[in-house]
């Protein structure tokens, strides 16, 4: 009962955020967008409490709430608890993006498997601010593909999947190159 | 109120504008420029309150705060481009501003991306 | 404020304005065409200014890095 009652307040919360949201657009042409997004939002929302209810275990990639919400921490008097608050919801975020960054590798042609970690810089202040990140690091599993030797190449370079791994992910996650290290 | 000065401002801009134009043209289209950007920063400070409020009603709901900065990213970069195609459109660069549009459009496609990867993979496994 | 900004701006397009009829009556065509560029440059100065002003903090209130 309980479940159902949560799912229905934060289903009504979402729905009013899209009315804002899509408001606060400038034109209408990017409606279909903020629609998609909403949508998915509604979706992932839907399918936590109903694999709940299976027993179905099954490790949400992007959850639609937070594990920890802010007013079930104890009451936010001295640091040390936001610093509690903070920890799980970047842990949070840490999570999403390892699942994301996988499925993401996984498609390039050639990668079977792959190992995510993912640092975030420090000075995210508050409980909804998404923290930078500072590099995220791809362990690919997998043979290597045999690559032609050739001789007077000082630096071993990244194998062509490694530069694609790189490049997509990259890409995807809106950071610069340098940030995505990628291990073989 | 800031919307008195807004207007105010407009119809300055316009008068002079108009004047400026039938001379130096080049000249009427920067006093433009500036006078939308000018405008764009006075409603940029109400935008900051509203996106405030939004997000501490997400942070109340106990939401993921991952959907609602996707969804603030499209909304910004629906402003940013929306303000330099019109400004485009205006110098008469009309492909110029349905270039920009287009490009718009992949940004936020590309943003949107992670997620439906993600949930994908995750309706793909219940139901495998 | 920064409508001190548009109203610069509205003032060196007119001054520009002035200038090159002045030279062009006098004859001097290419001082003339240097004057327009010029003021173009001083005023496209301003308004890059103001639009990295802009877009910083169009990107901290969406958030955008």
């Amino acid at each position: 009962m309980e479940t159902l009652q949560n799912l229905v307040r934060n289903l009504a919360v979402v729905l009013l955020l899209a009315g804002f949201l899509e408001m606060l657009l400038p034109n209408s042409s990017m409606r279909g967008f903020v629609k998609l997004v909403m949508g998915l939002f509604v979706i992932s929302a839907v399918l936590g409490p109903v694999t709940d209810f299976l027993r179905a275990p099954l490790a949400m990639g992007v959850p639609a709430w937070n594990m920890t919400a802010s007013q079930d921490l104890p009451v936010m008097a001295n640091g040390q608890e936001v610093k509690a608050g903070q920890n799980a919801v970047q842990e949070q975020f840490r999570r999403i993006i390892v699942n994301q960054v996988q499925a993401l590798v996984v498609t390039v042609k050639g990668v079977s498997d792959a190992q995510v970690e993912v640092e975030f810089e420090e000075g995210a202040k508050g409980l909804t601010e998404q923290p930078r990140i500072a590099w995220i690091r791809v362990k690919l599993d997998g043979v290597r593909p045999i690559e032609p030797v050739k001789i007077g190449e000082a630096s071993p370079e990244l194998s062509a999947r490694a530069g694609e791994v790189r490049r997509q992910v990259a890409l995807f996650m809106g950071l610069p190159e340098d940030k995505v290290i990628v291990d073989e | 109120m800031d919307i008195w000065q807004i207007v105010g401002l407009a119809l300055i801009v316009t008068v002079i504008g108009v004047v400026l134009r039938q001379f130096r043209p080049e000249i009427a289209l920067q006093l433009t420029i500036l006078a939308g950007v000018t405008i764009f920063l006075l409603i940029l400070g109400k935008i900051k309150i509203i996106i405030e409020l939004l997000q501490n009603l997400a942070d109340q709901a106990s939401i993921s705060s991952y959907y609602l900065l996707i969804v603030l990213k499209i909304v910004g970069i629906a402003y940013v481009s929306e303000f330099g195609a019109q400004i485009c459109r205006d110098a008469g660069e009309g492909a110029l501003a349905s270039k920009v549009e287009i490009a718009a459009k992949v940004t936020v496609l590309i943003l949107a991306i992670p997620i439906i990867t993600a949930i994908l993979e995750s309706l793909i496994r219940l139901l495998g | 404020m920064s409508f001190n900004i548009v109203l610069t701006v509205a003032g060196i397009g007119i001054l520009v304005g002035i200038l090159v009829m002045l030279l062009n009556e006098s004859g001097r065509k290419e001082m003339a065409q240097a004057v327009t560029i010029l003021g173009v440059v001083v005023a496209l100065y301003i308004v890059v200014q103001s639009i990295s002003d802009l877009f910083s903090l169009v990107k901290s209130v969406f958030q955008l890095y």
